[in-house]
């Protein structure tokens, strides 16, 4: 897979019509027609421009897929692309001198084994380069979460010994919402005690001691996805416990009002200036 | 107990009361995370097919981080 050098690294940004610098530039070899306007699925894609670095998104699949030069200089131009994307992504708040540049090159690397990877399935239904930044990220944050949780497995775990739902201390009575709080932990506690089996338990309570997931799959002997369906089915008899014990909606959010958690919104904005 | 211990049961309460039998997994968000992004340029609501994309967000802290950083990534890329 294609090196960067550091002049090359991380090269001026471009439009997402693909005007600008040239990094990312698609080679004059190859066959494809830049000024196509399809994706790789034929639907019209104005509202997404689908080029970027001349490319259109069917021709960012062929030339993936041709091998040899067109498939070297694709990977090439790409590898520019996912290292802007995740610097800018995962080093956003920092300055550029702080940003890791091995850890960037590591990611991009191993993205790029992944979409190569996953090519077919590549829907067509976005920009090629949006779906291969998201790859990227998924593998990023992926590498990173495994490195931190690399001291806390489940496997590791004395015999006998299994993880215990956190021992909360008494709630100030003058902490906004301690008395929902207390009735929603104490809710939560017994809900996953009493309510769930045996796995299920290990599967919220290693969400809860905040394990990575592929590392909780791997210990149990499950793919991730089957990990998700598992933490799902707790979810859902958890949430039937929950609702018998009195916990509402209205309930969790005066409980952790005061807390910045778990509420993210990326609703669509109003329509881009042009 | 740890501020991140707190947070995850308020994440994992709030996740258990948003749990739909509809949910899709971590890598159906993935495949559909690009078009739902995308879709932000856009005045038409949203399909109900990305809003399952939302809800993923909602309940899974992991991917939660992941749009965070892929539209930081994608937002840089535009400006």
């Amino acid at each position: 897979l294609p090196q960067r050098s550091e002049t090359e690294r991380d090269g001026p940004s471009r439009s997402p019509r693909g005007e600008g610098p040239s990094d990312g530039t698609h080679s004059e070899r190859a066959p494809c027609d830049p000024e196509a306007t399809t994706t790789t699925a034929g639907q019209p894609s104005a509202a997404t421009p689908p080029l970027l670095g001349n490319r259109t998104d069917a021709c960012w699949v062929a030339d993936l897929r041709a091998g040899g030069r067109r498939t070297s200089d694709a990977l090439a131009d790409l590898s520019g692309i996912l290292r802007r994307g995740l610097a800018r992504g995962l080093f956003r708040d920092r300055p550029r001198a702080e940003r890791d540049e091995n850890e960037i090159d590591d990611h991009v690397q191993e993205a790029l084994l992944r979409i190569l990877d996953r090519l077919d399935s590549y829907r067509g239904d976005a920009r090629f380069t949006t779906w291969a930044i998201a790859v990227a990220v998924r593998v990023a944050l992926t590498r990173r979460r495994s490195a931190q949780g690399r001291d806390r497995t489940w496997s590791q775990l004395a015999p006998g010994e299994t993880l215990q739902f956190p021992t909360l201390p008494a709630v100030a009575d003058e902490v906004e919402g301690a008395e929902e709080r207390r009735h929603v932990v104490e809710a939560l506690r017994r809900s996953i005690a009493e309510g769930l089996t045996e796995r299920q338990r290990h599967v919220v309570l290693a969400e809860l001691a905040g394990l990575p997931k592929d590392r909780v799959a791997a210990d149990l002997g499950i793919s991730t996805n089957a990990l998700y369906k598992a933490g799902h089915d707790a979810r859902v008899r958890l949430r039937d416990e929950l609702v018998a014990r009195g916990v509402t909606a209205h309930t969790v959010h005066e409980a952790f009002a005061t807390l910045e958690t778990a509420s993210y919104s990326h609703a669509p904005a109003t329509k881009e200036e042009p | 107990v740890t501020d991140s211990d707190l947070e995850r049961i308020a994440a994992l309460a709030k996740a258990t009361l948003a749990t739909r039998p509809d949910e899709i997994d971590c890598e159906e968000w993935l495949a559909r995370v690009a078009a739902y992004l995308e879709h932000r340029g856009s005045a038409d609501p949203l399909p109900p097919e990305l809003q399952l994309v939302a809800n993923h967000v909602e309940i899974c802290p992991a991917c939660r981080a992941e749009l965070d950083v892929l539209a930081a990534a994608l937002d840089a890329e535009r400006t």
